[in-house]
C-alpha cells in the first residue's frame, strides 16, 4: 500500500524506509494497516446496518489515519443514513480537503448542494431536535414533543430525534408510542445501543395496546363557521350631514380668525420688533468693552504662563536626571542581588541621554552584564509557561527576552517559542512570521528545521 | 426502571449544517501520527532547551 511520509511528504511505496529522508517508517506502516483492519469491519457492519458500531470503527479508521478517504466517505454516509447531515457534510468537506483526486465526497457535497430543499428540511429538522432538548433540560416537555414530532416528519431517518421522542413517551407511560419509535430507529440501525436498551425496558410493559390517554386529541370542526347577519344597517347619509355641518363650522371660524384677531396681532409684532432692535445696539456696545479688556488679561496672563512653563521645565529635567541615578543605584543593588529579570526592566526603563559621563559608563556595564542573563531567565520562564498552556504570560515574558538584546542561541529559541504561542492562540499570519523569521536567519539549527515544520502545517 | 434525568444527559446536540466551518478543529484532522509527532517534537525540544 503506497502512502505519503509523515516526516517529508513524499510518496513511499510498500516499503518501510523513506526514500527521500531516509527515516525508518516500520511503525507507520503498522498504524495505516490497522487503520485498513477498523475500515474493512466498519464496512461490514455497514453492510449489516449496524451503523452505531460501523461509525465507531470507522471514526477509528480515521483516527489511526486521517488520510484513509473511504474510511471518511463512509463515515459521513452512515451520518447521512443517520440523518446527521451536518455531521456528514463535516466528514465530506475534511475529506475534499485532504485529497482532491477523484474523491467522492466532493460528489457527495454537490448533491447535497443540488437537492436544497432537502437541506433545508434536513437542516430544520436538526434544529427542532436541538431545541427540544433545551426544552427537556428545562422541563418542558410539552413543547420539547411536539418539536421532536416535527423534527421527525421532517426527517425521518433522524434516529437520535427518535430515541429521544421514546424516551419522551416512556417517561409518560406511552409505552405503544415509545414502541413504534423504537422500531423505526432499530430498522434504520441494528446495533442503536439507545434503542436497544430502551426496547429491553419496555419488555416488561405491554406495548401492544394503544391506551386511551396516549390517542390525540383532535378538535371537531364545524365545517360551516361562516354566520351570517340577520340585519345590515346603512348609516350613509347620517354621514353626510355630519360632515356638511363640520365643514360650516371651519368656514366661520375662518372669517373671524381674518377679521378680527389678524390685524392686531401684527400691530403688536411691530412695536416689539422696534424694542428689540434698540437693546440690541446697546448690548453690541457693551460687548466691545467687554472683549477689550479680556484681550489685554490673556496678554498678561500667557507671559506669567510662559515664565512658569520654562521654571517648570528646568525643575523636570533636575528631578529626571536625579531620578536616572537613583535607578542606576537601584540596579546596582538588584544586580548584587541576583535578581536580574527585575534590573533589567528597570534598566530598560533608565534614559541615556539624562545621565553624566561617569554614570554612563556604569550604565554600559550593566547592560552588558544584566541584559543577557535577563534574556535567558525570562526564555527559560517563557517556555515552561507555554508547555503549561499559560499563552498569555509565555508571550509576554518570550516577547521581553528579545527586547533586551539576546545571545543568538536565546534569539531564536524565544522566536521559535513565540511562534508556537501565537499558532496556540490561532494568530497564524503573526506565528508564521516568527517561524519564517527563524527559518530566514538561523538556517541549519534545530529551531529553524522545527519552524520548518510547523510552516509546513500552517500551509 | 429508565432514569429518565440520567438518559438526557445520554443526548447531545447535533452539529447545524450552518456552524460546519466553525467546527472544524485542528483535532478534526489530526492522526495518531500527528499525535506521535508532536510529542517525539516535544520531548526533543526539551532537550534541546536544557542543552
Amino acid at each position: 500500500m503506497a502512502y505519503a511520509c509523515p516526516y517529508c511528504g513524499e510518496q513511499v511505496d510498500d516499503e518501510n524506509r523513506c526514500m527521500i529522508c531516509k527515516r525508518d517508517l516500520e511503525w507507520v506502516a503498522k498504524i495505516y494497516a490497522k487503520s485498513n483492519s477498523y475500515y474493512v469491519k466498519g464496512y461490514y457492519e455497514a453492510k449489516s446496518k449496524n451503523l452505531s458500531s460501523a461509525s465507531t470503527y470507522l471514526e477509528k479508521a480515521i483516527y489511526f489515519n486521517k488520510y484513509n478517504i473511504t474510511a471518511r466517505n463512509l463515515l459521513g454516509l452512515i451520518y447521512f443514513e443517520m440523518g446527521k447531515i451536518g455531521s456528514a457534510l463535516k466528514e465530506w468537506i475534511i475529506s475534499a480537503s485532504l485529497s482532491k483526486e477523484e474523491n467522492i465526497a466532493e460528489e457527495y457535497i454537490q448533491r447535497i448542494q443540488n437537492s436544497p430543499k432537502m437541506l433545508v428540511t434536513y437542516k430544520d429538522s436538526i434544529a427542532l431536535y436541538n431545541k427540544a432538548l433545551m426544552y427537556l433540560k428545562q422541563k418542558n416537555n410539552d413543547m420539547a414533543i411536539i418539536r421532536l414530532k416535527k423534527a421527525v416528519s421532517l426527517n425521518p431517518n433522524l434516529i437520535e430525534a427518535r430515541n429521544l421522542l421514546a424516551l419522551c413517551h416512556i417517561k409518560e407511560k406511552k409505552f405503544y408510542k415509545a414502541n413504534e419509535q423504537l422500531k423505526s430507529v432499530l430498522s434504520i440501525d441494528h446495533s442503536n445501543l439507545k434503542a436497544l436498551a430502551y426496547f429491553k425496558e419496555l419488555s416488561h410493559e405491554d406495548t401492544d395496546k394503544v391506551q386511551p390517554y396516549e390517542l390525540e386529541y383532535i378538535p371537531r370542526q364545524s365545517k360551516n363557521n361562516y354566520v351570517k347577519p340577520s340585519r345590515i344597517i346603512n348609516r350613509g347619509h347620517m354621514l353626510a350631514g355630519y360632515v356638511i355641518y363640520f365643514v360650516i363650522g371651519v368656514l366661520c371660524m375662518l372669517v373671524v380668525q381674518t377679521s378680527l384677531i389678524l390685524p392686531n396681532k401684527t400691530k403688536n409684532y411691530e412695536r416689539q420688533i422696534v424694542e428689540l432692535k434698540d437693546s440690541e445696539i446697546k448690548m453690541s456696545s457693551l460687548l466691545e468693552e467687554e472683549r477689550r479688556q479680556s484681550q489685554a488679561e490673556i496678554k498678561k496672563l500667557e507671559e506669567q504662563n510662559q515664565k512658569l512653563v520654562q521654571e517648570k521645565q528646568g525643575n523636570e529635567l533636575a528631578l529626571s536626571k536625579m531620578a536616572q541615578k537613583e535607578k542606576i543605584a537601584q540596579i546596582t543593588n538588584l544586580k548584587n542581588k541576583k535578581e536580574w529579570v527585575q534590573a533589567a526592566e528597570i534598566l530598560y526603563n533608565v534614559a541615556p541621554s539624562l545621565l553624566d559621563d561617569d554614570t554612563t559608563a556604569l550604565y554600559n556595564k550593566l547592560k552588558n552584564e544584566v541584559y543577557p542573563k535577563a534574556s535567558a531567565i525570562l526564555c527559560d520562564e517563557g517556555y515552561k509557561q507555554l508547555n503549561k498552556g499559560e499563552y498569555v504570560e509565555a508571550k509576554s515574558k518570550l516577547e521581553k527576552s528579545i527586547l533586551y538584546g539576546p545571545s543568538a542561541t536565546i534569539l531564536r529559541r524565544s522566536l521559535y517559542y513565540l511562534g508556537r504561542v501565537e499558532k496556540e492562540q490561532g494568530n497564524i499570519e503573526q506565528a508564521k512570521y516568527y517561524f519564517n523569521t527563524v527559518t530566514e536567519q538561523h538556517k541549519g539549527t534545530n529551531e529553524a528545521y522545527w519552524s520548518a515544520g510547523e510552516l509546513e502545517k500552517l500551509k | 426502571m429508565i432514569d429518565f434525568k440520567k438518559e438526557l444527559e445520554k443526548f447531545s446536540p447535533l452539529l447545524d449544517v450552518d456552524h460546519i466551518e466553525d467546527r472544524i478543529g485542528k483535532d478534526d484532522i489530526k492522526d495518531l501520527i500527528d499525535v506521535l509527532k508532536e510529542f517525539n517534537q516535544k520531548k526533543s525540544e526539551r532537550l534541546n532547551h536544557e542543552e
